[in-house]
């Protein structure tokens, strides 16, 4: 674990190094933040005023620098670190702070003594998993007289006591706070700590889905949607995926609307019979009904592609019946003179640029996009960057990339670049590599995965 | 359903490819007897040998073996025809016959050393029960033996030269990047023979990998040691499965004593294993809606032996398509399952485009016998 520790020179962090040592953690402090890319894990600690803090984290280019430092990776703030989360501080006048929470930090309102110093519990909230394996009322070492009074309920982690209740810990997403220092609080603490080494990182993790397609009889995979190869009976390669304990699966039967039919709902009841895992079922869907038919034959979501080309509005009227978590729409891309254009061999699709139909998509109500680059698919050539790299921050929902992944590292790279997960079909078909081996890839790299 | 216009192959055959309606094979067989410049291809072949010929002290090539008439003609040619020093390697497969443990013996006749791997056969069931509930294929452990037996062998003995038979994907249809290729490696195993599952997916299964060391392929350090090259004798020379035959019997070699085998048209294929040829056939049909009989006609078709009407009239005489009961109940022996398992699972891997189903209930239709009623033939 490579933890950074970001230094905003105004007090000392010899303890929290010390401490993070101590569980074996690979420790970088520094104050200069290209120093510190390479960390899985961030610590903002805090000695010192919230003015002092804030005015040193604006001199290194404020909340833009350190989002771009520690994207989606976790965060620890520790006290003035903690603090730094807010809207605005008012320790030395009114500072600003890095609005990553509701709230802002104001001194402590308590007739008691401050600053509130020693030792006090503090009760964990919302399940954080700062506080697995702790007991309920775990305590923990205070020394401040400024904190938050409240934040947004959701973002509270634990409250404290001092006369009246404050916030001793906050989670927003992979960002932690907490208000004590658990560098100075004994075994628990460091067991703190460690949490947040073993499960800051936990959210959603990132799918790699194996992607069958079929030509109404068999498993088939093509090239670039073009030569095909005929692989053997469906039910046989979904249950070598079910037993790979995969994420999810796609099944699109590539010829159905061609042959204006559906996907064989008999094959995919059979399928469903003993196959535990989310389903995605495509091929030749035309209508409201189609949907509704696959939907009780088992699949989890429906995969539209010519159709929702051919009748943008059925994108709509599906989200609305069927809820928009179970539509996805299948966009295919090629590129002409630099261009990326949709492509669908059964619609005239012209000059239809792939991010205004991802845009459309999504205002109809899409709730997930399978994009595919034709030119890398089924080639085992590497995935198009340049596609991903053209949508990366155009598409509000998640997508799925397919088409070229020749090893596990190309998973990591299609992540990095914008994409919620990977899909993939030669790979596992005709290799020894299986989904676990490129998640084993993407966790290495520190992206969130379900492993075995 | 389209089938080859050629031949009788149907397009669900894995790994067959059309065009213009005439399968890859086809197309294989007619450069095989008219572009191919065998002899080129057969000079080629003598330089390769030179390189591992040795002076008789010990071996220098391996030949797989099943004592089936395609190994035992690779075995005698190799000694005969190109003056090899051949050590044979056969694994024993699920349950070897009467008539297939003859065939090795005729081998051994013929003046050939064999090596027979055999499996440990506890964790055997279990590879085999992985390879029936969910790949389909009841012989699913077989394919893996024949294929790394040999090689292991070859590294433990330092004999780096082994020469396979025919290319499959060459004679019978694969992807056309497979089809020129001579080499058979760990790729081709795994591409091919191995249904998508890994030997590293049945550690998911409960087995223990220490309990099947005959099937774990040895590293590539140690095959690079070595240097195992595993050669296809099929793409230095024109295959011929009838010359193979007719060479083999005329120096005593069998064919099954009872006709063909259930669902085959002949009586000289896959006859070692008591299932490879019923019941792995049988479910090739109910996954694919073919046969083993298809198969050996599409060879005479090919070989210019027989019309595709020919055939197809054969086709409908023999026995394909019927539950190969002959051996099945041994099999639910080894398995220690019931009938109603072995039904359960057949229907559950049978392909419901294929054949004939209740149109209400989904059920598939059956003839009085239990047997499938296919919706396809070849016209």
């Amino acid at each position: 674990m490579a933890v950074g520790i970001i230094d905003l020179g105004i007090g000392n962090i010899n303890s929290v190094e010390k401490a993070l040592k101590s569980l074996g953690a690979d420790v970088t402090v520094a104050s200069d933040f290209s120093a510190l890319t390479q960390a899985s894990h961030y610590i903002l600690p805090g000695v010192g005023s919230f003015a002092a803090a804030s005015k040193a984290l604006m001199e290194k280019g404020g909340v833009n620098t350190l989002e771009a430092l520690v994207c989606d990776k976790p965060v620890l703030g520790i006290c003035v670190g903690m603090q730094l989360f807010a809207r605005c501080g008012q320790e030395h006048g009114n500072n600003p702070g890095l609005a990553w929470v509701d709230g802002d930090v104001t001194g402590l309102a308590t007739e008691l003594p401050l600053p509130h110093v020693g030792w006090n519990d503090i009760t964990p909230l919302n399940n954080c998993p700062l506080f697995i394996d702790m007991p309920l009322q775990p305590c923990f070492y205070f020394t401040h007289s400024f904190g938050f009074a409240q934040v947004a309920s959701e973002q509270a982690a634990a409250l404290c006591t001092y006369g009246e209740p404050f916030v001793a810990a906050i989670q927003v997403g992979r960002r932690y706070a907490v208000q004590f220092h658990p560098e100075k609080s004994q075994q628990l603490g460091l067991l703190l700590l460690n949490n947040f080494l073993r499960y800051g990182s936990l959210m959603l993790r990132t799918r790699v889905i194996p992607v069958i397609l079929i030509d109404g009889f068999s498993v088939i995979k093509t090239c670039q949607f073009n030569v095909r190869r005929n692989l053997g009976n469906p039910i046989q390669v979904v249950r070598t995926y079910n037993s790979r304990n995969v994420d999810e699966l796609i099944i699109l039967d590539i010829d159905a609307q061609k042959q204006n039919r559906t996907i064989d709902l008999w094959t995919i009841r059979d399928i469903t019979e003993d196959c535990f895992m989310p389903l995605t079922i495509g091929g030749g869907i035309q209508t409201l009904e189609d949907i509704r038919q696959t939907l009780l034959a088992g699949a989890d979501k429906i995969c539209l592609n010519t159709q929702a080309l051919l009748n943008p509005q059925l994108i709509t009227q599906a989200a609305e019946q069927f809820g928009r978590q179970c539509i996805v729409v299948s966009v295919d891309v090629v590129w002409r003179e630099g261009r990326a254009y949709v492509h669908n061999p059964r619609v005239p699709t012209g000059q239809l640029l792939v991010c205004d139909w991802l845009e459309q998509v999504q205002e109809l109500g899409a709730g997930e996009i399978l994009i595919t680059s034709v030119a890398c698919e089924g080639t085992m050539a590497g995935p198009d960057m340049a596609l991903l790299n053209l949508i990366q921050g155009r598409v509000n929902i998640p997508y799925i990339y397919c088409g070229g992944v020749k090893q596990p590292s190309d998973c990591v790279d299609i992540i990095q670049q914008g994409a919620h997960a990977v899909a993939a079909s030669s790979i596992f078909h005709f290799t020894s590599i299986t989904p676990e081996e490129c998640k084993r890839a993407m966790s290495h790299e520190g992206i969130a995965v379900r492993l075995f | 359903m389209l089938y080859c216009s050629e031949c009788i192959m149907p397009s669900t055959r894995p790994e067959q490819v059309f065009e213009d309606g005439v399968c890859d094979a086809c197309r294989s067989s007619k450069r095989k007897h008219s572009t191919i410049n065998w002899l080129e291809r057969r000079q080629e072949f003598e330089s390769i040998l030179k390189k591992y010929r040795s002076d008789g002290s010990w071996y220098d090539c391996i030949i797989p073996v099943s004592g089936g008439k395609d190994s035992c003609y690779q075995a005698i040619t190799l000694k005969e025809t190109y003056g090899m020093n051949p050590l044979c390697v056969t694994f024993t497969p699920c349950e070897l016959t009467e008539v297939g443990q003859k065939n090795l013996d005729f081998l051994r006749e013929q003046g050939f050393d064999l090596i027979q791997v055999s499996h440990n056969r506890k964790s055997y069931q279990q590879l085999q029960r992985i390879g029936f509930f969910k790949l389909g294929d009841c012989c699913w452990p077989e394919h893996i033996g024949i294929f790394t037996a040999p090689i292991r062998v070859a590294v433990q003995y330092q004999i780096p030269l082994i020469i396979w038979g025919e290319n499959s994907q060459f004679e019978y249809g694969g992807p056309a990047s497979r089809r020129d290729n001579p080499y058979l490696d760990r790729s081709w195993l795994e591409e091919f023979q191995m249904c998508g599952y890994r030997i590293s997916d049945v550690v998911h299964d409960g087995v223990n990998l220490n309990d099947i060391k005959t099937f774990l392929y040895p590293c590539d350090e140690e095959i690079l040691r070595v240097g195992v090259t595993g050669l296809f004798l099929g793409h230095y020379e024109k295959w011929d499965t009838q010359r193979n035959l007719e060479v083999c019997e005329a120096r005593g070699w069998q064919r099954n004593p009872d006709g063909p085998i259930e669902g085959a048209y002949n009586d000289f294929e896959n006859l070692d294993c008591k299932w490879i040829g019923g019941l792995h056939d049988y479910m090739k049909f109910i996954k694919f809606g073919y046969g083993r009989a298809t198969d050996q006609l599409c060879i005479e078709i090919r070989a210019g032996r027989m019309t595709r009407a020919e055939a197809i009239d054969a086709l409908r005489a023999t026995d394909e398509g019927k539950i190969p009961w002959k051996y099945a109940p041994d099999f639910l022996q080894r398995l220690n399952i019931t009938e109603a398992e072995f039904m359960t699972t057949l229907d559950k891997f049978t392909n419901k485009t294929l054949f004939e189903r209740d149109n209400s209930s989904g059920k598939l239709l059956k003839d009085a016998d239990g047997n499938l009623v296919r919706k396809f033939w070849p016209v």
